[in-house]
């Protein structure tokens, strides 16, 4: 679609100085690089950060395969044994391993089955609202958790959950029932740490599913009136299959969420808690205690870190595949 | 449409009043730590959070602007990083977005894919704290620099502002260019002032995720006095005791000082977010991008 754009618009000038662009593209490189050079002097700064901050540190994976040394460096360090494997499969043995993995597919999953559609769900009902001030304000005040940060998140779930002074409690005792430890009690994590997703980002979600219906024509939704449609049936018919394509689009870019954890979530909202940890400690949160740890544990963690990577980008091909097959516009 | 049938009143209403249910949901809490902010320390250990302040009195905030150095420097380095860090970012990205925009640049192909690769892939987090630790002979460490210098590219803000740059008409330049004007006079005479709307918006994406941002101090920043303002309210929540001196023996507020701490740290964005609201939605749809 930009392509699309880009040679629409390059097809735009046609009248009058239509000569001028398509004489450019043949300029010698030399007078081209004379002409132009201050736009490949401008891109510099870009490349050098995108280099020195996202090519380099690849070079680290190289960690991975290797008996880390901090005092020879990444290069000299000694290759790990078992054919340069050894790190992977220590940390695969080693006790708890497949909790964690557990843990990050599971979260991973509940996010992609309640917090993605939620946006669309909500979407569709803000749809449904025909009085202009009361759309708009909900609208505002619904995509204002986004721009709130996790660690102020963090005070909300206290304010609500701690044992002594927490809301839920007070409200748990009013009924008679007895108080909840929430901080101390593992089991209710999973249900909270997704439903804290939700509530921050499902507003703000809903604005590109928004954009597309607003496309929709209404004709259509007339056409299908006429033809005895109420408004579930014209939800089902016309609103969903309109939005498909963009549906599609935001599958790709959540799916990969399933194996790469949140940590700023889950380390504001749950931090060094070690009595949540049984469902709460993810690959990511793993990862940043190896970081603290001796660097002799930084080669599993980075192993690990590698896998979690390989596979997220595995599952965003694997999704992307899947959208282009059932016939929608995919990312590449 | 079928407006005046039953079926339809009653999911109007019933859809009505589910979204003011979800709009409460979303605002009251935050209403509630105001209001917890602003109520007696006693009162709230007594009763408990409520959404009413109990027992109104300000001694949290008189705490935190009186008698607390650490906070006073943490949103100086907040208000440092973030205006600092978001001139920097939109710089760095949109020079590297607008020739991307033009036609006539050459290894298009090659610049696109280069900005794509990191979006798809990455070292993960060691190789990445390696990085920034050791480049450079490790100046970035322990300063703010560490957080907004690798941040500086932007990948999906410069996404965005090459779009935005693609829907101005070409034409426009052709004159300019008839004149002898170079390329950066273009840009600065031309495009810029063209923009104003996607730099409102890039500016305001970074600078609520740079004054959002703990993460990044959780790594790299280990001087209390050069915290930004999130991480330390972060640390206050893990362990409100950190505030005080070993020594002190009255008693201070601490869960409302919690709350207020927070109120403190969010307060700009709150403020200012209904009067900007309409540059954060339109950069979703600026450029005909599809997130």
């Amino acid at each position: 679609m930009e392509k699309e754009s880009g040679k629409a618009l390059a097809a735009l000038p046609k009248s009058g100085t239509a000569e001028l662009p398509k004489k450019r593209k043949f300029l010698p490189p030399l007078s081209h690089f004379k002409m132009h050079w201050q736009l490949y002097l401008m891109m510099l700064p870009g490349l050098f950060i995108l280099a020195v901050f996202s090519y380099y540190p690849m070079h680290g994976i190289l960690i991975a395969f290797k008996q880390y040394n901090p005092m020879v460096g990444v290069w000299q360090s000694e290759w790990a044994g078992n054919g340069g494997f050894e790190n992977f499969i220590y940390a695969f043995a080693s006790d708890g391993f497949w909790d964690l993995v557990a843990n990050t597919l599971i979260l991973g999953v509940l996010k992609l089955v309640f917090a993605f559609p939620s946006s669309i769900i909500l979407a569709l009902m803000f749809n449904e609202v025909r009085c202009r001030w009361f759309k708009k304000t909900v609208q505002t005040l619904s995509y204002l958790p986004y721009f709130i940060s996790w660690v102020v998140v963090n005070a909300i779930v206290y304010m609500f959950l701690s044992t002594d002074y927490g809301l839920l409690n007070n409200l748990l005792e009013l009924f008679g029932a007895d108080p909840v430890q929430w901080y101390a009690e593992p089991q209710y994590w999973r249900a909270i740490l997704t439903f804290m997703t939700i509530w921050k980002n499902a507003g703000w979600g809903t604005i590109v599913f928004l954009a597309a219906l607003t496309a929709i024509s209404p004709d259509l939704y007339e056409a299908a009136s006429i033809d005895g449609a109420g408004r579930w049936k014209q939800t089902l018919h016309v609103s969903i299959p309109g939005i498909m394509s963009v549906i599609g689009i935001t599958f790709v870019l959540n799916v990969a969420s399933i194996v790469k954890d949140d940590f700023e979530m889950i380390y504001a909202l749950v931090g060094e808690n070690a009595l949540l940890q049984k469902t709460t400690e993810v690959l990511g949160t793993w990862i940043y205690k190896m970081l603290n740890n001796s660097t002799r544990s930084w080669g599993d963690a980075t192993a690990v870190g590698l896998c979690q990577s390989v596979l997220s980008l595995l599952l965003m091909i694997g999704a992307n595949w899947v959208v282009k097959k059932t016939g929608n516009p995919s990312m590449w | 449409m079928l407006k005046g049938s039953k079926g339809y009143k009653v999911f109007t209403v019933f859809n009505y009043i589910l979204l003011t249910l979800f709009t409460l949901m979303f605002c009251l809490p935050y209403l509630m730590i105001v209001s917890a902010s602003f109520s007696d320390e006693l009162t709230l250990i007594r009763d408990g959070y409520s959404l009413f302040p109990r027992g109104l009195s300000v001694a949290a905030y008189e705490y935190i602007f009186t008698e607390n150095p650490l906070i006073f420097s943490s949103i100086w380095t907040s208000v440092k990083m973030t205006v600092i860090g978001s001139v920097l970012t939109l710089i760095v990205s949109g020079m590297y977005a607008y020739p991307l925009s033009r036609s006539y640049i050459r290894f298009k192909k090659f610049f696109n894919i280069f900005m794509i690769i990191p979006m798809l892939f990455s070292g993960g987090l060691i190789p990445y704290y390696l990085t920034v630790t050791e480049v450079f002979g490790g100046i970035l460490y322990d300063s703010i620099w560490a957080i907004i210098l690798p941040g500086s590219f932007a990948i999906w803000y410069a996404i965005l502002m090459r779009n935005y740059f693609l829907s101005l008409p070409e034409s426009l330049e052709e004159a300019a260019k008839i004149d002898g004007a170079s390329d950066i006079t273009v840009l600065w005479r031309i495009i810029l002032p063209l923009s104003k709307p996607i730099i409102a918006t890039i500016l305001l994406y970074c600078a609520v995720s740079l004054w959002s941002n703990w993460t990044g101090a959780l790594l790299f920043i280990r001087t209390p006095e050069r915290y930004p303002l999130q991480f330390f309210i972060q640390q206050v929540m893990a362990n409100v005791n950190s505030l005080y001196p070993a020594t002190s023996t009255t008693l201070q507020p601490s869960e409302t000082l919690k709350m207020a701490c927070v109120v403190v740290s969010s307060l700009p964005i709150i403020i200012i977010y209904p009067f900007v609201q309409k540059y954060f939605v339109q950069g979703t749809t600026l450029g005909s991008v599809k997130e």
